[in-house]
């Protein structure tokens, strides 16, 4: 079996040379380890891209709940199905979360209590009307929902975007 | 010599990744052009033109922050997947009633109105490819490969009917002319629709429901889809069907269109309980067969519209 | 105190040699054992050989068949992984999922295109491979069990190529499937029987399409991997790829 060293004849090459190899090497080694970070750098980009999906085939988190007028002023209703609680008050209306924050479970509304708004049945944790916290596992108080009124007149819930500031919805 | 072996590969190597990486970027910028994101952003220039932020400030930031993103209607119950509405975005908007396609409003707001378009879709009634994202791809126009193209303007009532029974107490008034023209031209002496008509020719029962690749488009004029057959066929069955014994007199534009409109609406699809119209208590499918006396067939040149 | 302390500091800076040569593992030797022991002693790179004779780089004599019917399959297992996100082997969804991947995934039209493309280019390219080892007498002693080897990959090609074809469930696959499947059931004695085994049924349906799913994905390019290991090794078992004799002897 022949095994040709072709190390050998590469230094004897650069040793006559060295300079001119040395940069051009160099530059080509440059350029090599560029490309390679561009392309598997790129490619592991397209990929994560590809995996991102762009549909859901989920109900949508933007949903209309009805008409403005359909909550009237004081009322507090549930929307079947999507975990939200509209309340309209006298200076606005918001959506809040029915999901308990301990560990998911759907809450219950607590509608004749002055302190209790909303109680949890797997863990027994109690919420106020505003969603603070007032008893119980959950670590922190209820999210507010995002919600605007769109140009046809319906109450539109984000429940992707909190409300972080809790300001009501004034209409 | 072995060294112009090793160069001759390497130089290949690098040629090679060099192409790769070209086509990569190539790709990358080739897949982010999609119709729908021009769709897009021009809706949102024109919907921020037609709202003012004053009146309600945080419908108009969510517009400023909208990003362009494929929007789509999942019905399970007949299993489509409509993504009309990533271009058609004013459809129930009545803001853009005078604006150009593919931004302006339904029509027929009233008709939305009873099938809201996140419960019902928009294939359900006229038809396409649910699941493209492209014009083209959406069957506008016929294409190959789809067999439901979008249902014609004068045929759409033809829709209607696959849930709707009473054609009278939905003002389908194409549907009613066409069950009177099915039973004035006598019809039910060779097809069956109900269990009611001879047998001499195919039953018609189900015939929305048929598979459009059953139908022969060989001898059509127009698109080959199932809407033009039925048209073209009522204009003249045996250029349709060589060998057909069908036949019918001349009939007008609008008559055949009712005619068709009535043909394509005959279904046996079942539909869930919250799709399926409530019938008003004293409905009575109506009867199909009716035997009238040559001579007195009603004359084409009546029912001009 | 300060003894420690000093080791401790110590350690610090020694902690990026320490952790490359616990991943790296630096060999000791003259420079030519150390470059060996670069290729022999990593897991990924020691199924190639540290040297290869230089009559066996020469493209006009292999063509890189081999070689590029490899690279075709790593493509295909990778394009074939990121499309196994977005396919379900449901008769009611799979179409659906196509159509998806056309309209609204990202790059899917690209990555869908690849597989189909390479498959095809998979098939055609072992093909030349085979033409290229009978025409060179590269299956002659001591070579006959990597033909064999061979064989059998050639066959594990054709049937991930006949599996894969079901998948998108269109009217292409389905008619393709019921024609590959009747032709099984010409076979005498046990035709019929391997058609209801491939099947999973009498028909061309739902059990037909998770069975070419499993197959398609897991089963096939398993056994697939497993024999090109052993192909591979069998070539360096052989004395390397076969070649002429060099220019100097």
């Amino acid at each position: 079996m022949d095994m040709e060293n072709s190390a050998g004849t590469m230094t004897q090459a650069a040793s006559i040379d060295e300079t001119v190899n040395e940069d051009r090497r160099n530059f080509v080694k440059k350029l090599s380890l560029t490309a390679l970070v561009v392309g598997v750098g790129g490619a592991v980009v397209e990929c994560g891209r590809f995996l991102k999906p762009n549909v859901l085939y989920e109900p949508s988190r933007v949903f209309k709940v009805g008409e403005v007028n359909q909550f009237p002023f004081g009322s507090r209703t549930v929307i079947e199905g999507k975990g939200v609680e509209i309340v309209r008050e006298k200076d606005g209306v918001y959506a809040i979360s029915l999901v308990c924050t301990h560990l998911g479970c759907l809450l219950k509304p607590v509608l004749n209590d002055q302190e209790i708004g909303y109680s949890c049945p797997c863990h027994g944790s109690n919420f106020s009307p505003r969603g603070d916290v007032l008893g119980g596992p959950a670590p922190r108080a209820l999210p507010w929902y995002d919600v605007y009124m769109d140009n046809t007149g319906n109450l539109v819930v984000d429940a992707s975007k909190e409300n972080q500031k809790r300001t009501k919805l004034v209409v | 010599m072995e060294k112009a072996a090793l160069r001759k590969l390497t130089s290949l190597c690098v040629i090679c990744g060099v192409a790769g990486i070209a086509l990569l970027g190539i790709m990358e910028f080739r897949d982010g052009k999609r119709e729908w994101k021009h769709f897009q952003i021009e809706y949102k220039e024109l919907l921020l033109k037609k709202i003012s932020r004053d009146r309600n400030p945080a419908f108009y930031e969510r517009v400023l922050g909208m990003k362009p993103e494929i929007k789509q209607i999942v019905i399970d119950d007949w299993g489509a997947v409509d993504r009309c509405v990533s271009c058609h975005l004013g459809i129930d908007d009545p803001l853009f009633a005078d604006t150009k396609q593919p931004f302006r409003t339904h029509p027929r707001p009233e008709l939305l109105k009873f099938h809201p378009v996140e419960k019902y879709g928009c294939t359900i009634c006229h038809g396409g490819q649910d699941l493209s994202t492209t014009y083209q791809g959406a069957a506008h126009k016929t294409i190959a490969h789809w067999p439901v193209p979008m249902v014609e303007k004068g045929l759409i009532q033809s829709r209607c009917g696959l849930c709707h029974k009473d054609f009278a107490a939905i003002g389908a008034d194409k549907l009613v002319k066409g069950r009177e023209i099915y039973k004035e031209m006598h019809c039910a002496g060779c097809h069956v629709i109900n269990r009611q008509g001879g047998a001499v020719g195919p039953e018609l029962s189900a015939f929305a429901d048929k598979d459009p690749g059953a139908f022969s488009y060989a001898a059509l004029e127009g698109n080959h889809s199932k809407q033009n057959w039925v048209v073209e066929h009522f204009k003249n069955p045996q250029k349709v069907t060589s060998g057909s014994p069908m036949h019918l007199p001349a009939l007008n534009e609008y008559q055949i269109e009712c005619l068709s409109s009535y043909v394509l609406s005959l279904s046996q699809r079942d539909f869930p309980r919250q799709y399926v119209p409530k019938l008003r208590p004293d409905f009575e499918p109506p009867k199909m067969d009716v035997v009238v006396p040559e001579a007195e067939l009603s004359n084409p040149d009546d029912d001009v519209k | 105190m300060s003894e420690s302390a000093g080791s401790f500091r110590e350690s610090i800076s020694q902690l990026p040699r320490n952790i490359k040569e616990s991943v790296f593992r630096p060999e000791e030797g003259t420079p030519e054992q150390e470059r060996a022991a670069a290729i022999f002693g990593n897991v990924f790179l020691h199924l190639h050989s540290v040297r290869v004779h230089i009559n066996s780089l020469r493209a006009a004599y292999t063509f890189g068949l081999g070689l590029i019917s490899f690279f075709l399959f790593l493509l295909l297992t990778v394009s074939g992984i990121l499309l196994m996100f977005y396919y379900t082997p449901s008769t009611q969804l799979a179409y659906r999922n196509m159509k998806d991947l056309e309209y609204v995934v990202s790059f899917g039209i690209v990555l869908r295109n690849v597989h189909r493309w390479s498959a095809h280019a998979m098939v055609a390219f072992v093909f030349l491979h085979m033409c290229r080892v009978f025409y060179t007498g590269s299956y002659k002693a001591p070579r006959e069990f990597n033909w064999v080897i061979g064989v059998c990959l050639l066959l594990l090609t054709l049937f991930l190529s006949f599996t894969g074809y079901l998948l998108p469930w269109d009217q292409l696959a389905f008619w393709a499937i019921t024609v590959g499947s009747n032709i099984a059931a010409y076979m005498p004695w046990i035709g019929d029987n391997v058609r209801f085994l491939i099947l999973g049924g009498n028909e061309v349906g739902q059990m037909a399409l998770l069975r070419f799913y499993v197959l398609h994905v897991a089963l096939l390019p398993l056994v697939a991997a497993i024999l090109l290991a052993v192909h591979f090794w069998r070539i360096r078992k052989d004395g390397g790829l076969s070649r002429p004799q060099d220019q100097s002897d």
